[in-house]
């Protein structure tokens, strides 16, 4: 199977979602690259996943394999110099499916998505914000532009987002300026801000990484009430295991710009096959009685600028084998039920020959 | 050289002792700088670095971590407080009481490790000035040829390869620029590194690289580690004893095990809670999750630092602020917490621990 | 193979792979010019730059005629058509002219230069005509280019209002208004270290009074600031002393943003933890600022400085302009423009604002060289 047919498979049960219901985005081989004059970053080259309604979907990786710019390619926010090269973007809304990678970036249809059907997330909340108006005016003004609402209307809307996310005082909240809130109540406000039109997927591109524990806690405790709540999809960005295993459903591993490895939480965490899920999961300390052990992934991640042949994995693989895995792209494989891996250790060697 | 006499004396074991460590920094306002208040980063902290062990201070980011680690090299100075320093049997110095020249030596033996590897090596310097910096500056070296051996030397004691010693930083990654700092702080060949946040920029690979060669440098080298951090999971595996800081104050401290399995303060137990683990199966247990966000140092509730957040506090919590006291039994090592009910609280630490799943392949 | 040789030679064999050897080992200075040399604006306005400097530099040389020596016949005549093919329709291998002839309108008595194409007067490689000293040492009579016939005037971009040769005069201007610049930005550069310096190493009361004065002469208006402290300098100042004082003034406003990017990149960078480390490994004060901090922003001091240059430049060029700056006899391009004022100038002699373009030209390469050196002054911020 290669990473084309991988997309069509069909849907396997995930837990969080409905299993039956048709994909909310489907994004098929997705290739994203950047071009500047050291050269081209091939940042994301072949992702492909589905999300259902109301599923929690984690995307997991060290940094620069290609995270935060699947993000930016689904909402078609990509610096200057990236462009999508390949792959479909496929956003099921409501009445039809729209392709978001074919449509102009600052079209009518990516603005009417944008904000009100997808809606995202950052790791620091200022960069949402605007410091010269109120908590309350920007929400107001993100629930008008989308919706034929009036002004107070829209400020009763604004005001039980906020209450919902758990800013003390709501009413007063409402007239704040973000520099005023403390990082925690700014995060808050951040998520009312993105969930102010009810979208249907919400991406939270490491929402957690610059806070502490305990406002991580917070945080995922919001994102799963929430989630509840209005029953959104979630794709959760991060780099923390730890995260992803606390919040998603599913899971997909990514390094340097390939998916390595996909398929519910459960399975990735307990059966995990790919070389470098296990080499990752491996690495990290668990919080366990006694004597904990890690084993490190050994080597460095390449450069983007001179990225390996083959199995992007090859240079750093225990497992590497000689001959096959520089040669090409192992193609995605499933291991089980929804549980798919591109490691040339479960097959795809056929195609070589 | 400064004595220490009168200002409590060390432990046998000890090589750093912190006593009564204080730093405030005054919050100033307007065109006149005008005092109007003070942040107590630091607020009369007591521990004790035992020679060969690995301490570790944690907590949220603002409870005066990096404030401790840089009172006790004095890159900053104490407004109160002493900190004792002791070679094997030889007298203890004072650190705050030292002169420019006399810390020039002391710190000889005590180094530090910044956090983020982009910022703490010159970019303008080659790792061979880099590394050889301070041999140079402390005049350790005799010829150009002695420093280059040298620092190669240090370059395989951090598995960096030495034909890289006239490169600059800029060809280097993350992980590989923390382990040129480490050589940098091993060039003197220290018995104690101080290592703030050493490991928390580095991706999780790289990161237990980076945890297993500090693990190996001690047990070759027999050095001595504050080890600066926030996870806990890291901390977990890194070290031999915690301290928990919050607030400026030391509020639990103890051995590593004996601390995660049975927390005496509720900001631990929360803590351990809150740290995200990574096996699904957790995912639906029960979690504390803490109300509020840290203590302003700037800003202290009264009583108990701590009592806003608490979900055990009651009105003694606001009034009387907890002294740090011995909770753990009498033979048993050490472990010491601050909380008025540290005694009659039930605290969870980190559970029976789910077997390790086996890794089956398909 | 040990565990920890293994890592090690994963370790390298990944580096390698990074980038080609010689990035790295590039120090910085190299890797500022290979960042510059791909800013392709930046390397053509750094070489027209050079080609000015020299021009100015051998002035004597490359000028063809004496800047004094006016030719009343001449006065306000045109650019001459360098021409290849004579009236007789031969092509000649070596450019000529036709020389002017001068009549009157009959019924203006406006001059009228008519070209006389009976007279082929032919241009040369260093030829003989005024006599010169070069820096005042060298004498001598050969000029870069010029007529063959020593006697007559080839007027390649116009003559001026007594007669004499503009081409000669931009060339000698381009001197003292080029150099205005430098000599300003290197007084600016040193005030701007300097205080700076004093302001964020010292830090205090010092850096209080450095930044207030500081912020005064910021909050002043430059040009007006400027018409000021000029009004105030005699009339009668050698050249010389005109020159300095007009540098000076320029300088009075330009030290001060340097000296603000000094203090701000001293407090920043010490702050830095690889300056914190130093201090630690028992760096004494001169070496954590010759070793550390000036290295550090220096790339980025003289990318900020050649941004300066064109200010200046311009500056003089209005002071001059205006009267309040150069006066003649000394030659500079506002001197020269002062000449143009005149509406009559403009509309039958457009020439004599041909200072202008070279004004123009100059300060547009400084910005182009100077974005190029910002850019690349950081080579840390992309690798
Ligand atoms: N504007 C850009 N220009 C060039 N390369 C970029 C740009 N933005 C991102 N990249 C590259 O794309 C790759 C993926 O980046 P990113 O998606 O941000 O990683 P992460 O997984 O940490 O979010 C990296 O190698 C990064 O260097
Ligand atoms: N130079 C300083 N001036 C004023 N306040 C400071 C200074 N350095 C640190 N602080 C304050 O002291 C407290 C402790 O800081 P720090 O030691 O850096 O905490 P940590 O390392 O645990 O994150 C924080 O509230 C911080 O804002
Ligand atoms: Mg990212
Ligand atoms: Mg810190």
């Amino acid at each position: 199977m290669t990473a084309q047919q991988a997309g069509e498979r069909d849907a396997t049960s995930a837990p969080g979602g409905d299993a039956a219901a048709d994909p909310l985005l489907s994004v098929r081989n997705l290739q994203t690259h950047f071009f500047s004059r050291e050269g081209v970053v091939k940042a994301v080259d072949g992702v492909s996943f589905d999300i259902k309604p109301g599923e929690i979907l984690g995307i997991a990786g060290e940094s620069g394999c290609g995270k935060s710019v699947t993000s930016q390619s689904i909402l078609r926010i990509l610096p200057r110099n990236g462009k999508i090269v390949g792959g479909e973007i496929l956003f099921n809304n409501g009445d039809r499916t729209v392709d978001l990678a074919t449509e102009e970036a600052d079209g009518r249809v990516l603005r009417d998505i944008r904000g009100k059907e997808i809606a995202m997330i950052f790791q620091e909340p200022m960069t949402s914000f605007s410091p010269v108006h109120t908590i309350g005016d920007q929400i107001i003004e993100t629930i008008r532009i989308h919706q034929d609402v009036s002004k107070e209307e829209a400020r009763d809307q604004a005001v039980e987002m906020l209450r919902r996310v758990g800013m003390p005082n709501p009413v007063r909240n409402i007239e704040e300026y973000t520099f005023n809130l403390s990082g925690g109540m700014r995060q808050r406000a951040m998520v009312a801000l993105s969930l102010s039109c009810r979208p249907k997927l919400l991406i939270a591109d490491e929402p957690t990484t610059a806070v502490d524990v305990t406002i991580q806690a917070q945080m995922l405790e919001l994102l799963r009430d929430i989630q509840a709540d209005l029953g959104m999809a979630i794709i959760m960005i991060t780099h923390d295991l730890g995260v992803i295993a606390e919040l998603t459903d599913r899971v997909m591993i990514m390094y340097l710009g390939k998916e390595v490895e996909h398929g519910t939480v459960e399975d990735v965490f307990h059966r995990p096959q790919h070389p470098y899920t296990r080499g990752l999961l491996a690495s990290i300390p668990k919080m366990e009685p006694g004597r904990v052990e890690i084993e490190p992934i050994e080597g460095v991640v390449p450069s983007p600028y001179a990225m390996p042949t083959g199995c992007k994995f090859h240079t750093r693989c225990p497992e590497y084998i000689a001959g096959v895995c520089e040669k090409r792209d192992p193609p995605l494989t499933a291991v089980g039920p929804g549980h798919e891996v591109s490691c040339y250790l479960y097959g795809g060697r056929e195609e070589l020959e | 050289m400064s004595g220490a006499g009168g200002v409590g004396q060390m432990e046998d074991r000890a090589i750093i002792s912190v006593r009564n460590l204080v730093k405030y920094f005054p919050i100033e306002t307007g065109f006149l700088r005008r005092q109007v208040g003070v942040v107590k980063a630091v607020d009369d902290v007591n521990f004790d670095l035992n020679e060969g062990e690995t301490l570790a201070l944690v907590g949220e980011s603002g409870c005066g971590k990096t404030t401790t680690s840089h009172c006790i090299i004095q890159a900053q100075r104490p407004t109160a407080g002493h900190v004792l320093f002791r070679i094997g049997d030889s007298a203890p110095m004072d650190l705050t009481q030292m002169e420019k020249a006399e810390l020039k030596a002391a710190r000889r033996n005590i180094r530090m490790i910044y956090q983020d590897p982009y910022s703490s090596l010159n970019p303008r310097m080659t790792l061979l000035q880099i590394i050889g910096e301070p041999l140079v500056i402390h005049k350790m070296v005799e010829s150009q040829e002695a420093l280059r051996n040298k620092v190669a030397e240090l370059l395989r004691l951090v598995r960096l390869d030495p034909s890289t010693m006239n490169r600059y930083p800029h060809a280097f990654s993350g992980g590989q620029r923390q382990r040129i700092a480490i050589a940098r702080a091993l060039s003197l060949s220290p018995k104690v590194v101080i290592a703030d946040e050493a490991v928390s920029a580095l991706d999780v690979s790289v990161q237990a690289q980076i945890l297993n060669l500090l693990k190996e440098l001690q047990n070759q080298l027999g050095l001595t580690y504050l080890f600066v951090a926030h996870n806990l999971a890291v901390v977990k595996y890194e070290a031999d004893r915690v301290a928990v800081m919050y607030a400026g104050k030391i509020v639990e401290i103890g051995e590593t095990e004996e601390l995660y399995t049975n927390p005496r303060h509720p900001y631990t137990e929360a803590l351990i809670s809150a740290a995200p683990n990574p096996d699904p199966d957790t995912k639906n247990r029960a979690r504390i999750v803490l109300a509020g966000e840290v203590a302003d140092p700037g800003n202290l509730p009264p009583g108990c630092a701590f009592h806003p957040r608490c979900r055990y506090a009651e009105d003694r919590c606001r009034r009387e602020i907890p002294q740090l006291v011995e909770v753990g039994g009498e033979e048993g090592p050490s472990h010491r917490a601050a909380c008025h009910f540290a005694s009659e609280l039930e605290l969870a630490g980190i559970s029976g621990g789910a077997e390790e799943p086996e890794r089956e392949r398909a | 193979m040990t565990e920890a040789e293994s890592a090690a030679r994963l370790e390298t064999a990944a580096a390698e792979e990074q980038a080609d050897q010689r990035v790295l080992v590039a120090s910085q200075w190299q890797l500022i010019r290979w960042r510059f040399l791909q800013h392709k604006l930046a390397v053509v306005s750094l070489a027209v730059l050079v080609i000015f400097y020299l021009v100015a530099i051998f002035a004597e040389f490359v000028a063809p005629y004496d800047p004094y020596i006016f030719r009343e016949d001449l006065t306000l005549a045109p650019p001459h058509k360098i021409r290849f093919i004579d009236p007789e329709g031969r092509f000649h291998l070596r450019p000529f002219i036709h020389p002017f002839e001068k009549t009157l309108d009959s019924v203006t008595y406006a001059a009228i230069f008519v070209e006389d194409e009976t007279v082929l007067q032919p241009l040369g490689l260093f030829v003989k005509g005024d006599e010169y000293k070069l820096w005042g040492l060298i004498e001598s009579d050969i000029h870069l280019f010029g007529l063959q016939d020593p006697e007559a005037r080839l007027s390649l971009l116009g003559q001026d209002t007594v007669g004499r040769d503009l081409f000669t005069r931009i060339i000698y201007g381009a001197r003292i208004s080029l150099t205005i610049g430098l000599v300003g930005v290197a007084m600016s550069f040193f005030l701007g270290i300097l205080f700076g310096g004093l302001s964020g190493y010292l830090g205090g009361t010092v850096d209080m009074v450095i930044q207030r004065v500081i912020e005064s002469l910021r909050a002043l208006p430059t040009l007006p600031l400027w018409m000021a402290l000029s009004i105030a300098l005699p009339s009668d100042w050698p050249v010389v002393r005109t020159y300095f004082a007009i540098v000076i003034i320029l300088s009075t406003v330009g030290w001060t943003s340097i000296a603000r990017v000094v203090r701000g990149r001293f407090f920043a960078l010490r702050e830095e933890d690889f300056v914190g480390a130093a201090e630690l490994d028992g760096a004494g004060n001169l070496r954590i600022i010759f070793r550390y901090l000036l290295p550090s922003f220096m790339s980025y001091i003289i990318a900020r400085l050649t941004l300066a240059i064109p200010q200046m430049i311009l500056g003089e060029t209005a002071l001059s302009f205006i009267g309040l700056g150069l006066q003649a006899p000394a030659i500079s391009w506002g001197v020269l423009l002062k000449d143009a004022q005149a509406i009559r100038v403009l509309a039958l002699s457009p020439w004599l604002l041909l200072p202008t373009l070279f004004v123009v030209v100059s300060i547009l390469a400084f910005n182009f060289v100077g974005d190029g050196l910002r850019d690349a002054s950081d080579p840390y911020t992309h690798v």
